[in-house]
């Protein structure tokens, strides 16, 4: 028996080592930097499934001067080696379908990782989602600051790394990102960007931007931003706001330029906003943001791409044209990058090659009424020229139950 | 504290066991004394506040059980003090399990407004209540005696039973701890409880945790109205099946291998289940202990089989009503009872006429056994539906889908696609294909039987000492060990 308890004891210390090595081989998180080898680990496919873990680990090591903060639209367009982002490194830090709750903790993250002097944050406002903005308790093993981001202690920073060398997580992740090396799956660059080519042929395999436009608004409709009215959504929009505020005072505290950029959404969007009853709410969360940013004028600035423009009303492809690719967009929700670079353009001052007349002004309490009226005659005047789109969202809207009074 | 936890595995076993046994080396009143603490440590490190409940449930429990055994015949007036006993552990249990639900009931029938209050439900309630009440009676019946109040506490709060059983006799563990043996560390005993502890906790983890993912969102899917395909509610229902089941008799291994490393032998609490050819059998094989007492406690007192058929029908169907709402204060619950008591009533009502009353089974004895596991796992997975749903309007839902009268929907966001498929043909495959921890380890007497003989044959394959066993147990221990990460309970502790 002494001896069957000393092969097992033994045994097990032994897989254990073989996953670790395994593990730190693979490296699906692109963290430890082993030779890499084609085929076998020459990408860190990790971040596909943890894209939390794996950010925070590259946040952490590098250090980043600049982070570029958002949700998946800011993920795959906002690209942090953009010619005018001379704050370097820079690290795209967004995060596929993360409410600001999380922005605020990877915003910390980042400040705690010391060298962070300018932060890009790509807002729109399914960001201030409740259901987006729902307690992560994985985040207390992934960061190594606390919610309040002061340090979680050395004994979390042991914790992840066993984890990312040990946890059936990893090795699975590890496996994964091993079998699929070659294969069409989302590959992320050093700096954090997700590359969009696999998107875009996701969008293709799905039947082309026009159906995955229907079902990201169906999405949209169906389960984001309901309830405005409630006392619960009221509490958790408060909350959120407030954790938006911190980023800005934070910010001016450290001497960090924040630049705070509302999305180019596509025309549809905007108006399955408005088809959906939510307007009065985005203009609000507007102003909220304006305001916000008045917190510390020097070194926050406000951005508005959001507004009907050239680029924004792009037309979707017609059935006879379904597998043809947009040029500014994937699909209604997502941009692509040449539409991130030129908001980047705009937002830190490189010169505009007039490609996308219209597109974006700076928010400020002088122009904000004005602002908000001229985008609203924009919209008015998109869905007269567009009476086939606006139908469709409309018909969307009244599907799931969203159609706003009068419609 | 949860066995399939860092803390548990890398801090509270190991000290726990070098303690008791070096302890064990010089008194076995202070080892006994020990382990009687540590588990009360184990107990409050999920709620210090429930150790006063715990602690006040069994002295009062040690003064009556005192009081039952102080003359070696029953003496008048024992009888009430047994009704007294039970009253005061019904009584609590009432209070923190069944209050609220007393209370919603009267406010819905009788249109009163009593306060609904909000209780936690003390993790392990039902279960060191039942093992109690068994302990009264048996005292009342005179056998058993206990006048050490610490080898009493110790009987009820031993850790690796205290939360989800098995409910045990304090005849068939205590006498083990007297015995000096139980007090030294001995190879084989650890060998023996790590490779069932090992198989426990690869269940829990890789196996009922894995198979949840699938299982879970069609149930809450139900639960808020969606209606569900064929193929999504069958998938959904089967996936919990195989979930519970690996679950549970994951946590029940878990708690034979916890003891053994102490030296005790605890009784068999599950014996492969879903291979059951009836209900009758599949409740000889599923969750053996509490079968065990609400026969010995509840069944039997009340007229058992012994008398007229209707009336034992009534007995079975009031035994497992009871024991439905044992499981949880909810009407789904008495639901999943009420159906198997029916049942139960059906197969006694089978088993009477089968071979006076045609037709005879025209099949031979093989796929005959095999058509009635299949019906006996069917009937089971129909009920567990009701178990799982949170109402009648989620369990419609699913029996809707899994009666096809929503179609076979690929469209259905719950549809049950290829690695669902897979991974419930792998559990079909344990389940069903292999012998359990018992079989296996069936030359070291890794279990108390039950009930007399009830145990499996063991099969050809048989656990050994050998380099190839221990490096599959190294596996299973490690593969279980590093997805702990994501800590998850064990279903039968809301129960």
């Amino acid at each position: 028996m002494n001896r069957y308890l000393r092969l097992l004891a033994l045994f097990a210390a032994l897989l254990c080592a073989a996953l670790a090595g395994f593990n730190a081989f693979i490296d699906p998180y692109g963290h430890f930097d082993p030779p890499k080898i084609s085929g076998v680990n020459e990408l860190p496919l990790g971040f596909n499934h943890r894209p939390l873990l794996a950010k925070s680990l590259a946040v952490s090591e590098l250090a980043p001067a600049t982070i570029i903060l958002g949700n998946s639209r800011a993920e795959a367009a906002y690209d942090p080696q953009h010619p005018a982002i001379t704050l370097r490194p820079g690290y795209n830090l967004a995060i596929g379908g993360a409410g600001l709750a999380m922005l605020h903790r990877y915003f910390l993250e980042a400040l705690a990782a010391g060298g962070l002097r300018q932060v890009i944050l790509a807002l729109d406002l399914t960001l201030f989602d409740p259901a987006a903005n729902t307690a992560d308790t994985s985040l207390d093993t992934v960061l190594l600051t606390d919610a309040t981001g002061m340090p979680a202690g050395d004994s979390r920073k042991w914790r992840r790394l066993a984890f990312i060398l040990l946890s059936g997580t990893t090795s699975s992740d590890s496996w994964w990102s091993f079998t699929h090396q070659g294969k069409p799956v989302a590959i992320y660059g050093r700096s954090g960007l997700r590359d969009e080519a696999y998107d875009i042929a996701q969008v293709a395999r799905e039947g082309g931007p026009r159906r995955a436009s229907l079902r990201v608004e169906s999405t949209f409709l169906a389960s984001t931003l309901r309830d405005v009215e409630s006392e619960k959504f009221r509490a958790s929009y408060a909350t959120t706001l407030a954790a938006l505020q911190e980023i800005v005072d934070l910010s001016a505290r450290h001497g960090i330029q924040l630049k705070l950029i509302i999305n180019p959404i596509h025309a549809r969007q905007s108006y399955a906003l408005d088809a959906a009853g939510l307007w009065p709410l985005y203009e609000n969360w507007k102003r909220d943001l304006v305001s916000a940013a008045q917190r510390s004028p020097e070194l926050v600035s406000l951005w508005d791409f959001s507004g009907v423009s050239s680029c924004t009303a792009e037309n979707l492809p017609t059935d006879a044209n379904a597998a043809s690719t947009m040029r500014w967009y994937r699909e209604s929700s997502h941009f692509r990058r040449v539409l991130g670079n030129r908001v980047l353009d705009r937002v830190l001052g490189r010169p505009d090659d007039g490609a996308c007349p219209g597109l974006g002004q700076r928010l400020e309490p002088a122009t904000l009424a004005a602002a908000l009226a001229e985008q609203r005659a924009a919209l008015r005047h998109w869905v007269e020229t567009h009476a086939a789109d606006a139908a469709e969202i409309e018909g969307l809207a009244k599907q799931y139950g969203r159609a706003r009074s009068g419609q | 504290m949860l066995f399939n936890s860092y803390a548990f595995l890398f801090a509270f076993l190991p000290a726990t066991l070098a303690l008791y046994f070096l302890l064990g080396r010089r008194s076995a009143t202070a080892a006994i004394g020990f382990l009687a603490l540590a588990s009360l440590i184990f107990y409050g490190w999920w709620n210090p506040r429930y150790l006063l409940l715990l602690c006040g449930s069994v002295g009062f429990n040690y003064l009556v059980g005192r009081r039952l055994a102080r003359s070696p015949v029953r003496a008048s007036g024992d009888r009430a003090v047994l009704w007294l006993g039970i009253a005061g552990n019904l009584a609590l249990l009432g209070t923190f399990k069944y209050a609220a639900f007393f209370a919603v009931n009267a406010n819905a029938l009788a249109s009163l407004a009593l306060p609904i209050p909000h209780i936690v439900l003390p993790l392990g309630i039902s279960f060191f209540t039942f093992t109690q009440i068994a302990y009264l009676v048996d005292a009342y019946r005179k056998e058993v005696r206990e006048y050490r109040f610490i080898h009493y506490g110790l009987f009820v709060t031993f850790f690796p039973h205290l939360l989800a059983g098995p409910v045990l006799h304090h005849a068939e563990v205590m006498p083990q701890f007297a015995q000096a043996k139980s007090l030294r560390f001995d190879p084989e005993n650890f060998a023996v409880g790590l490779t069932i502890f090992a198989i426990g906790l690869f269940k829990k983890v890789i196996l009922a945790d894995g198979i949840a993912e699938f299982a879970t969102p069609v149930f809450d899917a139900a639960s808020r109205g969606v209606t569900l395909s064929f193929l999504a509610a069958w998938g959904g229902a089967l996936c919990y099946t195989f979930q519970l089941y690996f679950d549970f008799s994951g946590y029940s291994d878990m708690a034979i291998g916890l003891a053994r490393l102490f030296g005790i032998v605890f009784p068999a609490n599950f014996n492969s289940p879903y291979k059951a050819a009836s209900i009758i059998d599949f409740w000889r094989r599923w969750h053996m202990t509490l079968s065990r007492f609400l026969r010995d406690y509840l069944y039997i007192p009340l007229g058992g089989g012994r008398c007229h058929p209707l009336r034992r029908h009534a007995n079975l169907m009031i035994t497992m009503l009871l024991g439905g709402l044992w499981h949880g204060a909810g009407w789904t619950f008495v639901i999943w009872g009420g159906l198997h008591g029916l049942y139960l009533v059906l197969n006694h009502g089978w088993r009477a006429v089968h071979g006076r009353w045609p037709p005879r089974y025209a099949l031979p004895p093989a796929p005959a056994r095999a058509l009635a596991q299949l019906l006996t796992f069917l009937a089971v997975v129909v009920a567990w539906v009701f178990f799982r749903a949170d109402s009648f309007g989620a369990a419609r839902v699913m029996l809707e889908g899994m009666a096809g009268l929503h179609g076979i929907s690929k469209a259905d966001p719950y549809y049950f696609g290829a690695p669902e498929l897979k991974g419930l043909l792998a559990m079909f495959v344990i389940a069903w294909g292999l012998p359990n921890a018992q079989q296996l380890l069936h030359r070291h007497r890794p279990v108390i039987a039950t009930y007399a003989n009830e145990l499996l044959a063991p099969g050809r394959l048989s656990w050994r000492t050998s380099a190839a066993w221990a490096l599959l147990t190294a596996a299973l221990l490690v593969a279980a060990a590093v997805n702990l990460t994501h800590v998850s309970e064990f279903l039968y502790y809301q129960f």
